[in-house]
């Protein structure tokens, strides 16, 4: 037999199996990577290689970018910063039809802005903005369901450790990564706007609005000025050049951290706690770079990916087909597996045949990392479904009833970015950042 | 064991991921305002980093705290299984006994004496810390299949919510 | 080892070398490398070839000759400023002033006796034997303005070069202000005016596209690059005295394979430069000399380097 095949079959099988039986997804990938290593070479080799991988693969100046991101989104969801932003967006938005639920999405649009994940971002808006929703007469399921429907935006709009972790694999540059997600960010947003529209024209409770006077707008904005700054100190620092990405979130941290202090937010004995909060966000997405690299190893030793290249390419030459072929798997994996675990394991696979068609990198990594958040809203595994459900404090069950209609109108935008590659494009051609 | 193994992790972990902050911070200071790129921040920061990884899963092996999916083991009602803990548990022992015991020596070895530039260390010093966080996770994985079988205590893992 | 799978075998009865490589499929070295394996396979009845496995899939250089060290990889190309860290004498190799052309280098580095035990002395500590070089070529000085001749004319010109001190001497000891940095950063950093050029052979220049933005090329031929091709001893060591043989037959029709597709390639990339607006300066070879002499008597203070040096710059075939 083929070595492609045993080694293919290995790697399929044990992680198939172990993933299953709910063995750590670490565990599970390294263990496997590293059998059908074996497979190729012994057994003795392939603890060396696995072991030397394992640190290589975590060895990169990008990736340091990571836990100082995550250390800044731990600092701002302690309070203080998350409040004013969501004050800011009730301004934005208070006087809309459904005033609370545009809020929430407009919130997680800021936060996001300002963070590198999604999940701080359903935390901490939700937190907030789900005891105010009740209060006003909405329900749980619903308040929560706008919640997590927007938190996801964050993943597209810069900082974002996913398009980090995307660039890392596909050796794409950050700087056009991050500007290439602020138009499909906006969108994921505007589609959720959209829905909540939708439901208040159904439903008369959730109409209200908001009414504020001139002089508390322009206070509450005021208020918010200075964590609005953030974006421009990160995302412009980048930009312009003057940071690396990793400097850039250093210095997030260290304004985070000031502004906290200045809030009374965090103080300095809270440091231990939020350091040892980031360590574990940050361990379990380290430890999945590790034993990728493990399987990237695996998998270019024994040529599994030129395999199933030339098996996609035998199949038709239809670049639309190959992409729809790719959306509807990823939608599928996205149901099971967090984004960082399928972009270190897909995209290694994935990128050489749609390159082949004359995809733009850049562009297949914002569908891939659209597609993908739309996995951690979910069941039966989803990040942001779980920490929505859990800070909105409702059952997950009502919860996704109340989801679908977003999840269907967000695949919809799915395939508007898919085939329209200048939404992704666009903006990092205008500001050079190509 | 357990308890006390945290009680170490936790202020390493902690003290290693501000020694991180520090050196970034200082490096953007370096350059930016001092106009000087001093040669080691980059280095130390990496190092740093990895050893905070390696020192961090140790930690949370021994907190429970992964992420791995139980949707079909709950499906199937075997979730809380004496058995099935005592295998996750072994599967995370052969990993610590096979990838970072076994290979992490083997690649201490090869680069013992490999330098680092800008670092009083080797590149083999650094790897170290490889075999250490094995030896944890091997040690802890053991303690929690024994555990298993002895009282049939099945706690699981804790769902991991942060942010991936 | 009783896995009969896949890349695996003995040296005593053959098997499938596993080759880690950081170029693309279509780098001369790639090329030569894949009908190095067919002629392999042919000439030993098919019990001995190559799988090539290109863009440093199996890691970057440094750690790719870990894994040859190991045995878990066969051979690997790798820098001399990496076989430089393992054994200092592979520095002399990469001297300015040290090969008079592309010819030389290859005769020199296909001698035996002239090196000495050079190419054997990382089989003690290393388990690494070094089978031969892949010439680089010669590289020259381009610059986003010119065209100049003189090492005055190099004054306070930022010249990126690769992060290593003897390069970072030699451009210096040419008069310019050599600038380290990344290879992927260097167009735009010329392009915005942070760098104002830097060296490199003239395939290279093609490729990277930096002929857009450094149209002025002096032929300063300052160094001529070598990559070295190693294999772990014990496989080498292992082979049958017959097969042994059979190898570096082949192994020798590489290099030569390689070196002529290097020299066509090179006229190539001359032609496209010039026809996209590249000019060629010829430089004032004495003055550049006199600089790079003086650099040199620094290198070659202990006298078995300066033996070495002495004994390749007057080799004669
Ligand atoms: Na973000
Ligand atoms: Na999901």
């Amino acid at each position: 037999m083929d070595i492609a095949v045993v080694s293919g079959l290995v790697l399929v099988v044990l992680i198939a199996v172990l993933l299953l039986a709910r063995v750590p997804i670490a565990v599970t990938i390294g263990l496997a990577a590293f059998l059908a290593i074996a497979v190729v070479i012994g057994l003795d080799s392939a603890t060396f290689v696995a072991a030397q991988r394992l640190t290589a693969g975590m060895n990169s100046t990008t990736l340091l970018a990571i836990p100082l991101f995550i250390l800044a989104g731990t600092i701002m969801n302690n309070g203080g910063i998350a409040r004013r932003l969501i004050d800011a967006a009730e301004v934005m938005v208070g006087r809309m039809p459904g005033s609370l639920a545009q809020t929430n999405v407009v919130a997680n649009g800021l936060f996001g802005s300002v963070s590198g994940a999604a999940v701080a971002s359903a935390a901490a808006v939700g937190t907030v903005m789900s005891p105010r929703q009740k209060e006003q007469g909405y329900t749980p399921a619903f308040a929560a369901a706008v919640n997590v429907a927007s938190a996801p935006a964050g993943m597209l709009i810069p900082p974002s450790n996913t398009l980090i972790i995307y660039s890392l694999v596909s050796g794409t540059s950050i700087a056009a990564l991050f500007t290439a997600g602020y138009i499909p960010g906006l969108l994921w947003m505007l589609t959720c706007a959209v829905v909540v529209w939708l439901y208040t024209r159904r439903d008369p409770e959730l109409k209200q609005s908001l009414k504020l006077s001139l002089p508390v707008a322009v206070a509450t904005l005021a208020r918010a000025l200075p964590a609005i700054f953030m974006v421009v100190v990160v995302i412009g620092g980048i930009l312009v050049g003057f940071f690396t990405p990793t400097e850039s979130a250093a210095i997030a941290v260290v304004y985070s951290l000031l502004l906290s202090m200045i809030y009374r937010s965090v103080q300095v004995r809270d440091m231990p706690e939020i350091l040892l909060t980031a360590t574990k966000t940050t361990v379990i997405v380290l430890l999945l770079v590790g034993v990728s690299a493990v399987l990237s190893w695996a998998m270019a030793i024994s040529g599994i990916p030129s395999a199933l290249a030339d098996l996609m390419l035998g199949l038709t030459d239809s670049p639309t087909v190959i992409l729809l072929i790719i959306m509807v798997a990823l939608l599928i994996i996205g149901t099971f597996l967090d984004p960082t675990p399928a972009i270190l394991i897909f995209v290694p696979i994935l990128l050489p045949i749609v390159t082949e068609f004359g995809v733009d990198p850049v562009h297949f990594g914002i569908m891939v990392t659209f597609n993908l958040s739309l996995g951690t809203i979910t069941p039966p595994v989803g990040v942001t479904l779980f920490v929505g459900s859990k800070v909105g404090d409702t059952p997950i069950e009502p919860l996704v009833r109340r989801l679908l209609p977003f999840f269907a109108a967000l695949v919809v935008t799915l395939l508007v970015i898919v085939f329209i590659p200048e939404l992704s494009l666009w903006l990092p051609g205008v500001l050079g950042a190509e | 064991m357990i308890s006390i193994l945290n009680s170490v992790l936790r202020p390493v972990c902690a003290g290693l991921f501000a020694f991180l902050l520090i050196v970034m911070v200082w490096q953007v200071f370096a350059r930016q305002i001092l106009n000087d790129a001093p040669a080691w921040t980059g280095p130390a920061a990496q190092y740093a980093f990895i050893w905070l990884v390696f020192a961090g899963a140790a930690w949370m092996f021994a907190e429970r705290e992964h992420i791995a999916i139980d949707f079909f083991t709950k499906l199937l009602k075997i979730d809380r299984t004496r058995s099935l803990e005592v295998f996750v548990n072994l599967m995370s022992f052969a990993f610590a006994v096979l990838l970072l015991i076994w290979g992490g020596v083997r690649a201490v070895e090869i680069t013992w004496t490999q330098a680092i530039p800008g670092l009083p260390f080797s590149t083999g010093q650094m790897f170290l810390v490889v075999p250490i966080s094995g030896v944890l996770i091997a040690l802890i994985s053991l303690r929690h299949a024994v555990e298993a079988i002895r009282t049939g205590e099945t706690a699981g893992d804790n769902e991991s919510t942060e942010a991936i | 080892t009783g896995c009969t799978y896949g890349l695996q075998g003995t040296p005593e009865t053959g098997k499938t070398m596993i080759f880690a490589l950081d170029q693309a499929e279509d780098h001369p070295s790639y090329i030569a490398l894949e009908a190095f394996s067919d002629r392999l396979e042919d000439a030993t009845d098919g019990r001995w070839d190559i799988r090539v496995y290109p863009n440093a899939a199996l890691g970057n250089q440094q750690e790719t000759v870990q894994l040859v060290s190991e045995g878990s990889v066969d051979m690997v190309v790798a820098s001399g400023t990496l076989l430089e860290n393992l054994n200092r004498d592979f520095r002399t190799l990469a001297l300015p002033l040290l090969y008079e052309d592309i010819d030389h280098q290859m005769a020199v580095l296909s001698d035996e006796e002239i090196l000495g035990d050079l190419f054997t002395s990382l089989e003690e500590p290393n388990n690494l034997t070094v089978l031969g070089g892949f010439t680089q070529g010669e590289r020259h000085v381009y610059t986003k303005n010119g065209p100049f001749t003189e090492p005055d004319d190099l004054n306070g010109q930022k010249i990126r070069v690769q992060e290593s001190d003897l390069m970072i001497d030699m451009l210096s000891a040419m008069g310019s202000n050599p600038t380290p940095l990344s290879y992927a950063e260097v167009y735009t950093a010329i392009q915005s005016g942070v760098l104002d050029g830097a060296e490199n052979n003239l395939i290279s220049y093609m490729t990277t596209g930096h002929n857009v933005v450094a149209p002025h090329v002096a032929l300063t031929a300052h160094q001529v690059g070598t990559d070295y091709v190693v294999i772990n001893s014990e496989v080498f060591t292992g082979m049958t005295e017959e097969d042994r043989q059979t190898f570096l037959q082949e192994w020798q029709a590489t290099v030569d394979h390689h070196t002529q597709m290097w020299v066509e390639l090179t006229e190539e990339a001359a032609d496209d430069a010039e026809a996209q607006g590249s000019t060629f300066t010829e430089v004032d070879q004495q003055a550049f000399t006199d600089g790079l002499a003086e650099m040199l008597e620094d290198e070659l203070a202990d006298p078995e380097v300066r033996e070495l040096f002495d004994r390749i710059q007057n080799y004669e075939g």
